[in-house]
This record gives structure tokens, sequence and C-alpha cells, in this order.
């Protein structure tokens, strides 16, 4: 169907040729695209250590991997560092969209810029950057080991919230300004205009913007490996240190893992913000099941509490839990206000 | 009117938050490693902010173009050439090969065009590391395309292809890793073309090339424009290609400042050079912005 209309625009022969030719084509750049792929997720299954041949399936390198203490701390450490990144990205960059909408062409015009350099300036610029700026303020203020989950948080949050206004900023052009004239006509706030009516209709870029600051942050390895310190290595780092040993199939398994929740997640989100009458709450089962697991895996399967003592350990216990308690107060917030958002859009469609 | 001007100062007040982070996280630390390359390194790591100089870049500079071909010799301006070298050719090539996909996806396939377009997104999930890293299985003389090439018969055991530690290699992992930006800002240009003007070039008696030189190019310059600017700037600092897939021998822009701060500790001297890969982008963006005129699309 899709293919007859420049097929017999061409008809010659040559003109299908190019047909065949383009198909072959887009066909040879996604088995580039996903060639590497598939060799990652077919060797996490390899019963060898060599990544060289096929010695039959195993799930020996997933369990490997769910007992390494050092990818325990690098997940714990890539979990902490993307959830926080991740709030601090979605608050920033939803208010710098909001707030451009109604601002002075001059202010629009410099905030773009600058939003657009967070984003495309070289991320070791960036890091090396920031690292010179930390340590310098660190010896200023007298800070012993500046560098560490703070430091990586602030930094990711530059470009990841610029992320999130862009894609918040796009939704914003589509939206119609005279809901929030009608909403305060009617007596409402601005306080309450914006959680009421703002909002509801910004929730799937806000979403989708979340997603992307969060898997950016918690995949980043150039910025923050100059801005963590000794006891704050993510994910990202521990893989590299393992891979700078030689392949080893263990990291087969946690890319593999790492894709499958990422993927599970995006689709589902999609799936949801895109069909106006689906129900949100296989999201909500999956993400706390999700975050269910991870807490057990981090925490109490592997004695996360561990390595900390006396007051620091009573410090980054509350922290653990004040985090997650927020993140999943934060998912059944955000689908309780789904649905009157959907039901919104219906209504300023027609 | 007072509502509409209480409304007005709200909507500024929004932008503080964001603009207070980016200009202590972002904008003043940029100007660190420009104050810094002027400063000395301490050998324990750190930098002392006293007996300023130009001794960093001089030492970056330092070149006799006499033996310009020997070993040792020129070694930074060599790697600030082959940067240029790699960042220009690597753009190049992702933008010949992104261009006839991004041109199918816009004008051949119908109801497949999302979920291709998504498929082209997702390999970004996955581990950016790990994803580079299984090129090295694949390309390596015992790796998987070798081996299979054996097997097959079609090489000798002892003749096996080197395709790994080398440019080549390096080449391959950047067109591998940035194809996606570039496709992107192709796909949306192209698919804003419109379709009637190629059927009228084509009545009027143009053939396909022309159709293709005349229309298609021009009109899609601005997103070839911000495809080459998307790539070619982040393109410039790369180290994590060139490190796992380069081996010791093609050493960029990148590797080196990664070196200087995280290994040697000369933290003086990496400023310099970073603020040598600053130039190269300055300069890049100076002949963008003379042959774009403003033109670029907006990829969101």
């Amino acid at each position: 169907m899709t293919t007859a209309d420049p097929s017999a625009l061409l008809g010659t022969g040559v003109g299908r040729l190019i047909e065949i030719a383009f198909r072959v084509y887009a066909a040879l750049v996604y088995l580039f695209l996903y060639l590497p792929i598939l060799i990652v997720v077919l060797f996490s299954f390899n019963d060898s250590k060599s990544v060289q041949a096929w010695a039959g399936f195993t799930t020996d390198w997933y369990i490997k991997a769910w007992q390494d203490a050092s990818i325990q701390s690098g997940l714990r450490n890539s979990l902490i560092v993307a959830t926080l990144n991740m709030t601090a990205a979605v608050v920033l960059g939803t208010l710098l969209a909001i707030g451009l909408r109604k601002s002075p062409r001059l202010l629009i015009a410099i905030f773009i810029a600058v939003m657009y350099m967070t984003i495309i300036s070289p991320e070791i610029v960036t890091g090396l950057s920031s690292l010179l700026f930390f340590v310098q303020i660190g010896k200023w203020l007298a800070i012993k080991n500046i560098l560490g989950i703070p430091t990586i948080v602030a930094t990711h949050a530059v470009w990841t919230s610029a992320l999130v206004a862009l894609i918040v900023r796009a939704r914003l052009a589509s939206l119609d300004e005279s809901l929030n004239e009608a909403s305060a006509d009617l007596g409402a706030t601005p306080w309450r205009t914006f959680w009421q009516i703002t909002v509801p209709l910004l929730l799937p870029a806000i979403i989708s913007g979340g997603l992307l600051a969060f898997t950016f942050s918690f995949d980043d390895y150039v910025i923050t490996q100059f801005v963590s310190g000794p006891q704050s290595s993510t994910l990202p780092i521990r893989i590299w240190g393992m891979v700078r040993f030689g392949v080893s199939p263990i990291i087969n398994s946690v890319a593999t893992v790492i894709l499958f929740f990422t993927l599970t997640s995006v689709f589902l989100a999609q799936y949801i913000l895109t069909n106006e009458n689906a129900s949100p709450r296989p999201l909500l089962v999956w993400f706390t099941f999700v975050i269910g697991v991870v807490l057990y895996g981090v925490g109490p399967a592997q004695g996360f509490w561990n390595g900390l003592t006396g007051l620091e350990g009573l410090v980054g216990v509350a922290t653990w839990i004040v985090v997650w308690m927020v993140a999943l107060i934060g998912l059944y917030w955000v689908f309780r206000r789904l649905r009157p958002s959907a039901g919104l859009r219906v209504e300023t469609a027609q | 009117m007072t509502q509409k001007k209480a409304r007005r100062n709200y909507g500024w007040l929004l932008l503080v938050p964001a603009g207070i982070w980016y200009l202590v996280f972002f904008l003043i630390p940029s100007l660190f490693p420009l104050v810094f390359s002027f400063a000395q390194s301490d050998p324990t790591g750190g930098i002392f902010l006293r007996d300023f100089s130009v001794d960093n870049y001089a030492r970056f500079l330092d070149c006799n173009f006499a033996a310009w071909s020997q070993l040792g010799e020129c070694i930074y301006l060599k790697v600030f050439w082959q940067t240029i070298v790699f960042a220009v050719l690597g753009t190049l090539g992702c933008l010949v090969l992104a261009y006839p996909l991004a041109y199918f996806l816009a004008t051949r396939v119908g109801k497949w065009r999302t979920t291709l377009l998504v498929l082209i997104i997702i390999p970004f999930w996955t581990s950016f590391l790990i994803r580079t890293y299984a090129w090295v299985v694949l390309l390596a003389d015992q790796g998987l395309i070798n081996s299979f090439l054996v097997d097959l018969g079609i090489l000798a055991d002892d003749a096996r292809i080197p395709m790994l530690y080398n440019p080549f290699a390096v080449y391959l992992g950047i067109i591998y890793n940035y194809l996606p930006l570039m496709i992107f800002p192709l796909y949306v240009s192209l698919e804003r073309l419109d379709k009637t003007l190629l059927e009228a070039s084509k009545d009027l008696g143009a053939n396909r090339l022309a159709t293709f030189r005349n229309i298609t190019l021009q009109l899609t310059a601005p997103g070839l424009f911000t495809g080459i600017l998307l790539t070619f700037i982040p393109l410039t600092g790369e180290y994590i290609i060139p490190a796992i897939l380069g081996g010791s021998k093609t050493l960029l822009m990148g590797n080196l400042v990664a070196n200087q701060f995280l290994q040697a500790r000369d933290w003086a001297f990496g400023s310099a050079s970073s603020v040598m890969l600053i130039a190269i982008l300055v300069v890049f963006i100076l002949i963008w912005y003379r042959f774009s005129e403003g033109q670029s699309v907006e990829v969101a």
C-alpha cells in the first residue's frame, strides 16, 4: 500500500532498482544499529567466560551480577543520582518552560541559547569545568571531599533540565492559552490555575521529559567520572572499570536487565499517554514492582546498611527511605492526575 | 490592568530557579578552565592560583615543524590536527549515511514510520559504554566477524582482517553512536518537504539528479545544518570511542584532556588543552553560522 505510490510514479526499471536499493540500505542500517545490542543480549546467556563462541545457555551471569558488590553499590548510587536528578530536572525544566512563555523576547533568546549550549556542549568540557569549579569552591569553603552525589546531581540537572524544558515548551506551544484565562476569570488564583489546569495538561510532556532525564543521568559516564568522588561511583563508572580488564559476561547481563526495564517502562508510558482510554493501573503496578525489586536488591538483600555506621548510617538509611517514599507518593500522585487530564484533553479538542 | 501586571511578574519569577542553577553550575564553571589554563598545577592534584603565565599554551604549541614527521615531535599539535580531521570526516560520514535513511523514512514508509523512528532511538537507552564495547567483540582478530569469515572458509586463519585498534574502528564507532543525531533533523526537514514541488520539477523536464540537487537538497538545508551542528560539537570532545576502539594509536583532544585530568593530574595543562578544544568549536560555529544564515530546525 505504502510503496505503491512512489513506485507507480517512477515506473521504470531504474525506479524499481532505486526502490529496492532504499530497502536494502535501510535494512543494513538497522542491522548495523542492532548488531552490538543483539551480541550483548545473546552473550549474557552464554555458558562460557569467553565471548568468542557460543557454549550453551545459562543464567549464571545474572546471579553473579546480582551478587557483585561493586555492581550493587554502583547501582545504588546510580539510582539515587538519577532519581534526585529527575526530580530537580522536572521542577527546574517545567518552571523554566512555563516562565519562558510570558517573558520578553530578549530573555527568551538568551535562555534558549544557554539551554542549547548546555545540551550540545561536549560532555568532557562540561565535566572538567564543573570539576575545577567544585574543587575550587571546596578549597575556598574548606570542605573536604566536596565531590559526591550532590555534585553529580548539580551537574546532571543542568542539561537534563534544559531537555525537560524543551520538551515541555513544545507541548506548551500547542496548548490553548484561553484555558488559563478562563480559570483566572472564574476566580482561581494563579497557584490554583497552575496545579489544576497547567500541570495536568503538561503531564505527558513532563513524564516523557522526566523519563529521559532519569535515563540520561543513569547512563552518563563522561561527566559523572569528573564530578564523582571515591564513595559515589555510579554504575557506568563500575562498568568502565570492568571493561578495562576485558569484557565479562556479567556486564552483558547488567546491560540486558537495564535495557529490559527501560524498554518496558517507556513502552508502557507511551501506550498510556497516547491512548486516552487506557488505564494507568498497569504502569503503576509495573513501576511499583520495579521499585520493589530494586529496593530489595540493593537494600536488605545485599546489606545496603553494612558499610554505614553511627550517625552517617542513620542519615543514609533515612535518605534512602525518604527518596523512595517520595518516588512512590509522586508516582501515585501523578497517576491520580492522569485521568482528569485525559478528560480535559478530549474536551479541548472539541 | 493590575491583574495582567501581576501575571507578568509571576511568569518572570519562574525563570529564577533555572536561571540561578545555570549561572552557578554551568556559566560560571565554564570560565574556570580559561582562568586555570594560565595558572600552575599542584603536583598533588589541584591548582595554584598564582604565577600566571602562558607556559601551558607554549607547551601545547611547542613544535619543530622541520621534524614534524618524526615520532614524538609536535605531539600536541598532531593530536589537535587529528581531532579536526576525525570530527570533519566523522560528521561527513554520518551525513552521507544518514541522508538516504532519513529520505527513506520520510517518503517511503507509511504506517511503520513511528515504529522505525522509535527503533532508531532505542539503542540510546542501553549503556553507551557497553554498546561501544560490543564492537570490540565483533571486530577483534579473534572476534565474531573474523571467526565467522574463517569458519566459512573465506579467510585463512592466519590472514584475519585487522579491524580493531585502528582509525577504521574509531570511525565505525563514531558513525554508530552519532548517526541518530544526524537522522532526526534530516528526517524532520525532509518530512516537511512539499512533495508536489518534486513532481513539478519532474514535469518541467528535470531529471532525478537535478531535482534532488535543486529542490530536495536546497529545501532540506535547515535539517542538514542542524544535523551537522548536533554531530560535530559533541564529536570534537569525544574520547570514549577512541579509548575503547582506537587502541593507543588514535589519540584525540578528548583523550589528551581526560588523561591530564584523570591520570597525569596536570590540571593547568589539561585546562589549556581544553581551551584549545573549545577554540576548534568556536571556529567551527563561526563558519557554521556564516553558511547557515540562521537556517536550522528545532528537534524536540
